[in-house]
Protein backbone atom coordinates (compact mmCIF):
# COMPACT_ATOMS: atom_id res chain seq x y z
CA UNK A 1 0.00 0.00 0.00
CA UNK A 2 2.75 2.40 1.06
CA UNK A 3 4.83 1.66 -2.01
CA UNK A 4 1.85 1.94 -4.31
CA UNK A 5 0.83 5.28 -2.88
CA UNK A 6 4.33 6.71 -3.02
CA UNK A 7 4.77 5.59 -6.58
CA UNK A 8 1.54 7.30 -7.44
CA UNK A 9 2.73 10.44 -5.69
CA UNK A 10 6.27 10.59 -6.91
CA UNK A 11 6.21 9.08 -10.33
CA UNK A 12 3.22 11.01 -11.55
CA UNK A 13 4.40 14.51 -10.83
CA UNK A 14 1.79 16.05 -13.09
CA UNK A 15 -0.83 14.99 -10.61
CA UNK A 16 1.02 15.96 -7.48
CA UNK A 17 3.27 18.89 -8.25
CA UNK A 18 2.34 22.40 -9.23
CA UNK A 19 -0.91 21.61 -10.95
CA UNK A 20 0.35 19.78 -14.00
CA UNK A 21 3.76 21.45 -14.33
CA UNK A 22 7.03 19.66 -14.00
CA UNK A 23 8.61 20.29 -10.60
CA UNK A 24 10.92 23.30 -10.48
CA UNK A 25 14.26 23.37 -8.65
CA UNK A 26 12.75 24.91 -5.51
CA UNK A 27 10.19 22.09 -5.34
CA UNK A 28 12.73 19.40 -6.22
CA UNK A 29 15.01 20.61 -3.43
CA UNK A 30 12.06 20.54 -1.02
CA UNK A 31 11.03 17.00 -2.02
CA UNK A 32 14.59 15.64 -1.71
CA UNK A 33 15.14 17.36 1.65
CA UNK A 34 11.78 16.14 2.95
CA UNK A 35 12.49 12.55 1.92
CA UNK A 36 15.83 12.71 3.76
CA UNK A 37 14.25 14.14 6.89
CA UNK A 38 11.52 11.51 6.90
CA UNK A 39 14.08 8.74 6.70
CA UNK A 40 15.99 10.30 9.60
CA UNK A 41 12.76 10.38 11.64
CA UNK A 42 12.13 6.71 10.82
CA UNK A 43 15.69 5.85 11.85
CA UNK A 44 15.36 7.71 15.15
CA UNK A 45 12.22 5.74 15.90
CA UNK A 46 14.12 2.53 15.14
CA UNK A 47 17.01 3.58 17.40
CA UNK A 48 14.57 4.11 20.25
CA UNK A 49 12.79 0.77 19.75
CA UNK A 50 15.16 -1.87 18.37
CA UNK A 51 17.27 -4.29 20.37
CA UNK A 52 18.96 -5.73 17.28
CA UNK A 53 22.58 -4.68 16.73
CA UNK A 54 22.38 -4.88 12.92
CA UNK A 55 19.17 -2.87 12.76
CA UNK A 56 20.70 -0.29 15.10
CA UNK A 57 23.80 0.01 12.88
CA UNK A 58 21.60 0.43 9.81
CA UNK A 59 19.49 3.13 11.48
CA UNK A 60 22.65 4.97 12.61
CA UNK A 61 23.86 4.85 8.99
CA UNK A 62 20.58 6.37 7.80
CA UNK A 63 20.78 9.25 10.28
CA UNK A 64 24.44 9.97 9.49
CA UNK A 65 24.21 9.77 5.69
CA UNK A 66 20.89 11.51 5.17
CA UNK A 67 21.98 14.27 7.52
CA UNK A 68 25.15 14.70 5.45
CA UNK A 69 23.16 15.00 2.20
CA UNK A 70 20.64 17.38 3.75
CA UNK A 71 23.41 19.57 5.16
CA UNK A 72 24.88 19.81 1.63
CA UNK A 73 21.44 20.52 0.20
CA UNK A 74 20.85 23.33 2.70
CA UNK A 75 24.24 24.85 1.93
CA UNK A 76 23.50 24.62 -1.80
CA UNK A 77 20.06 26.29 -1.69
CA UNK A 78 21.57 29.03 0.45
CA UNK A 79 24.35 29.56 -2.07
CA UNK A 80 21.90 29.57 -4.97
CA UNK A 81 19.50 31.79 -3.00
CA UNK A 82 16.73 29.32 -3.74
CA UNK A 83 13.98 28.96 -1.16
CA UNK A 84 12.74 25.35 -1.08
CA UNK A 85 9.08 25.41 -2.00
CA UNK A 86 6.54 23.24 -0.24
CA UNK A 87 4.40 21.26 -2.64
CA UNK A 88 1.77 18.50 -2.70
CA UNK A 89 4.40 15.76 -3.21
CA UNK A 90 6.33 16.79 -0.08
CA UNK A 91 3.07 17.06 1.87
CA UNK A 92 1.86 13.64 0.74
CA UNK A 93 5.25 12.08 1.49
CA UNK A 94 5.13 13.51 5.01
CA UNK A 95 1.57 12.40 5.61
CA UNK A 96 2.28 8.85 4.45
CA UNK A 97 5.51 8.57 6.44
CA UNK A 98 3.84 9.95 9.59
CA UNK A 99 1.11 7.32 9.25
CA UNK A 100 3.73 4.59 8.79
CA UNK A 101 5.63 5.72 11.89
CA UNK A 102 2.41 5.60 13.92
CA UNK A 103 1.76 2.08 12.60
CA UNK A 104 5.31 0.93 13.42
CA UNK A 105 5.06 2.45 16.88
CA UNK A 106 2.53 -0.22 17.83
CA UNK A 107 5.00 -3.00 17.02
CA UNK A 108 7.94 -4.23 19.08
CA UNK A 109 10.82 -6.70 19.02
CA UNK A 110 11.51 -8.63 15.85
CA UNK A 111 8.11 -7.68 14.46
CA UNK A 112 9.10 -4.03 14.56
CA UNK A 113 12.57 -4.75 13.13
CA UNK A 114 11.20 -6.58 10.11
CA UNK A 115 8.50 -3.97 9.44
CA UNK A 116 11.00 -1.10 9.73
CA UNK A 117 13.54 -2.70 7.42
CA UNK A 118 10.93 -3.76 4.87
CA UNK A 119 9.63 -0.21 4.82
CA UNK A 120 13.19 1.08 4.35
CA UNK A 121 13.55 -1.16 1.28
CA UNK A 122 10.28 0.19 -0.12
CA UNK A 123 11.02 3.81 0.78
CA UNK A 124 14.46 3.83 -0.83
CA UNK A 125 13.21 1.99 -3.89
CA UNK A 126 10.48 4.58 -4.35
CA UNK A 127 12.68 7.60 -3.73
CA UNK A 128 15.34 6.19 -6.08
CA UNK A 129 12.71 5.71 -8.78
CA UNK A 130 11.55 9.29 -8.32
CA UNK A 131 15.12 10.62 -8.40
CA UNK A 132 15.91 8.69 -11.56
CA UNK A 133 12.71 9.39 -13.46
CA UNK A 134 11.49 12.75 -12.21
CA UNK A 135 13.75 14.77 -9.94
CA UNK A 136 17.14 14.43 -11.68
CA UNK A 137 15.80 14.86 -15.25
CA UNK A 138 13.81 17.97 -14.28
CA UNK A 139 16.51 19.67 -12.16
CA UNK A 140 17.78 22.71 -14.04
CA UNK A 141 20.68 23.83 -11.89
CA UNK A 142 23.79 21.68 -12.58
CA UNK A 143 24.90 21.72 -8.93
CA UNK A 144 21.49 20.58 -7.74
CA UNK A 145 21.47 17.88 -10.43
CA UNK A 146 24.93 16.72 -9.31
CA UNK A 147 23.86 16.57 -5.65
CA UNK A 148 20.76 14.58 -6.56
CA UNK A 149 22.94 12.15 -8.52
CA UNK A 150 25.21 11.72 -5.49
CA UNK A 151 22.08 11.17 -3.44
CA UNK A 152 20.92 8.49 -5.84
CA UNK A 153 24.27 6.65 -5.56
CA UNK A 154 24.00 6.75 -1.77
CA UNK A 155 20.34 5.73 -1.59
CA UNK A 156 20.97 2.85 -3.99
CA UNK A 157 23.60 1.55 -1.54
CA UNK A 158 21.10 2.05 1.30
CA UNK A 159 18.46 0.10 -0.61
CA UNK A 160 20.88 -2.79 -1.15
CA UNK A 161 21.89 -2.72 2.52
CA UNK A 162 18.22 -2.73 3.57
CA UNK A 163 17.53 -5.66 1.23
CA UNK A 164 20.48 -7.58 2.70
CA UNK A 165 19.24 -6.86 6.20
CA UNK A 166 15.64 -7.81 5.37
CA UNK A 167 16.89 -11.13 4.07
CA UNK A 168 18.93 -11.81 7.21
CA UNK A 169 15.97 -10.96 9.47
CA UNK A 170 13.78 -13.44 7.59
CA UNK A 171 10.05 -13.59 7.55
CA UNK B 1 79.81 -0.50 26.70
CA UNK B 2 79.34 1.99 23.86
CA UNK B 3 80.59 -0.64 21.44
CA UNK B 4 78.02 -3.16 22.70
CA UNK B 5 75.20 -0.62 22.20
CA UNK B 6 76.45 0.25 18.71
CA UNK B 7 76.62 -3.44 17.84
CA UNK B 8 73.08 -3.96 19.15
CA UNK B 9 71.76 -1.02 17.09
CA UNK B 10 73.60 -2.38 14.08
CA UNK B 11 71.95 -5.76 14.54
CA UNK B 12 68.51 -4.17 14.80
CA UNK B 13 69.15 -2.09 11.67
CA UNK B 14 70.38 -5.12 9.77
CA UNK B 15 67.26 -7.04 10.75
CA UNK B 16 65.05 -4.14 9.67
CA UNK B 17 66.79 -3.85 6.33
CA UNK B 18 66.51 -7.56 5.69
CA UNK B 19 62.73 -7.38 6.00
CA UNK B 20 62.32 -4.19 3.97
CA UNK B 21 61.04 -4.72 0.43
CA UNK B 22 63.36 -3.75 -2.37
CA UNK B 23 60.89 -1.22 -3.75
CA UNK B 24 58.13 -0.50 -1.27
CA UNK B 25 55.51 1.60 -3.03
CA UNK B 26 52.91 4.02 -1.70
CA UNK B 27 49.54 3.91 -3.45
CA UNK B 28 46.65 6.33 -3.10
CA UNK B 29 43.19 4.78 -3.18
CA UNK B 30 40.33 7.30 -3.35
CA UNK B 31 36.92 6.55 -1.91
CA UNK B 32 34.20 8.34 -3.86
CA UNK B 33 30.59 7.80 -4.90
CA UNK B 34 30.15 5.03 -2.36
CA UNK B 35 32.97 2.92 -3.80
CA UNK B 36 36.65 2.24 -3.22
CA UNK B 37 38.95 3.30 -6.02
CA UNK B 38 40.50 0.62 -8.20
CA UNK B 39 42.85 -1.77 -6.42
CA UNK B 40 46.50 -1.54 -7.53
CA UNK B 41 47.33 -4.49 -9.77
CA UNK B 42 50.53 -5.49 -7.99
CA UNK B 43 50.83 -5.14 -4.24
CA UNK B 44 53.64 -6.45 -2.10
CA UNK B 45 54.18 -6.79 1.62
CA UNK B 46 55.67 -3.51 2.84
CA UNK B 47 53.73 -1.36 0.37
CA UNK B 48 51.69 1.44 1.83
CA UNK B 49 48.09 2.32 0.97
CA UNK B 50 46.82 5.82 1.55
CA UNK B 51 43.01 5.81 1.67
CA UNK B 52 41.44 9.17 0.89
CA UNK B 53 37.75 9.71 1.62
CA UNK B 54 36.48 12.09 -1.07
CA UNK B 55 32.81 11.37 -0.30
CA UNK B 56 30.54 13.50 1.84
CA UNK B 57 29.90 10.42 3.98
CA UNK B 58 31.87 8.75 6.74
CA UNK B 59 33.41 5.45 5.65
CA UNK B 60 35.67 2.77 7.07
CA UNK B 61 38.34 0.69 5.40
CA UNK B 62 38.05 -2.55 7.33
CA UNK B 63 39.86 -5.81 6.67
CA UNK B 64 37.65 -8.83 7.37
CA UNK B 65 40.76 -10.58 8.72
CA UNK B 66 40.98 -7.92 11.44
CA UNK B 67 44.36 -6.75 10.16
CA UNK B 68 43.26 -3.08 10.10
CA UNK B 69 40.20 -0.92 10.56
CA UNK B 70 40.45 2.73 9.47
CA UNK B 71 37.61 5.11 10.27
CA UNK B 72 37.53 8.01 7.83
CA UNK B 73 35.47 11.16 8.22
CA UNK B 74 34.60 12.99 4.98
CA UNK B 75 37.67 14.62 3.44
CA UNK B 76 40.13 12.69 5.63
CA UNK B 77 42.83 10.22 4.71
CA UNK B 78 44.71 7.46 6.55
CA UNK B 79 47.56 5.17 5.70
CA UNK B 80 48.19 1.50 6.31
CA UNK B 81 51.22 -0.67 5.58
CA UNK B 82 50.59 -4.14 4.22
CA UNK B 83 51.97 -6.60 6.73
CA UNK B 84 51.34 -9.99 5.17
CA UNK B 85 50.76 -11.65 1.86
CA UNK B 86 47.51 -13.16 0.61
CA UNK B 87 44.04 -11.95 -0.24
CA UNK B 88 42.61 -9.07 1.76
CA UNK B 89 38.86 -8.56 1.78
CA UNK B 90 38.02 -4.95 2.52
CA UNK B 91 34.59 -3.55 3.40
CA UNK B 92 32.98 -0.47 4.91
CA UNK B 93 31.43 -1.14 8.31
CA UNK B 94 28.89 1.63 7.71
CA UNK B 95 28.01 0.58 4.16
CA UNK B 96 28.50 -3.19 3.95
CA UNK B 97 27.73 -3.22 0.24
CA UNK B 98 31.04 -1.39 -0.35
CA UNK B 99 33.76 -4.01 -0.83
CA UNK B 100 37.20 -4.39 -2.40
CA UNK B 101 39.57 -7.35 -2.74
CA UNK B 102 43.33 -6.83 -2.59
CA UNK B 103 45.95 -9.40 -3.50
CA UNK B 104 49.26 -8.97 -1.71
CA UNK B 105 52.35 -10.81 -2.89
CA UNK B 106 55.25 -11.76 -0.63
CA UNK B 107 58.10 -9.31 -0.27
CA UNK B 108 60.93 -9.37 -2.80
CA UNK B 109 64.27 -9.55 -0.99
CA UNK B 110 67.13 -7.27 -1.84
CA UNK B 111 69.63 -9.03 -4.03
CA UNK B 112 73.22 -8.74 -2.77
Amino acid sequence: MFVKLLFALLLVPTAAVAAGDKPNDAQIAHIAYTAGNLDIAAAKQALAKTQDGKVKEFAEEMVRDHQAVNDKALALVKKLTVTPEDNPTSQALTKTADAKRAELDKLSGSEFDRAYVENEVAFHRTVNGALRKTLIPNAQNPELKALLRQGLTLFTAHQRHAEMLAKSLGK
Amino acid sequence: MARVVTAAIGAVLAAALASTPAHAVRYIIPIRNMAYGPAPALLRVGDTLLWRNEDMFRHTVTARSGEFDLDLMPGKEKEVQLGKSGKLNIYCRYHPTMTLSLYVKPVTRRTP
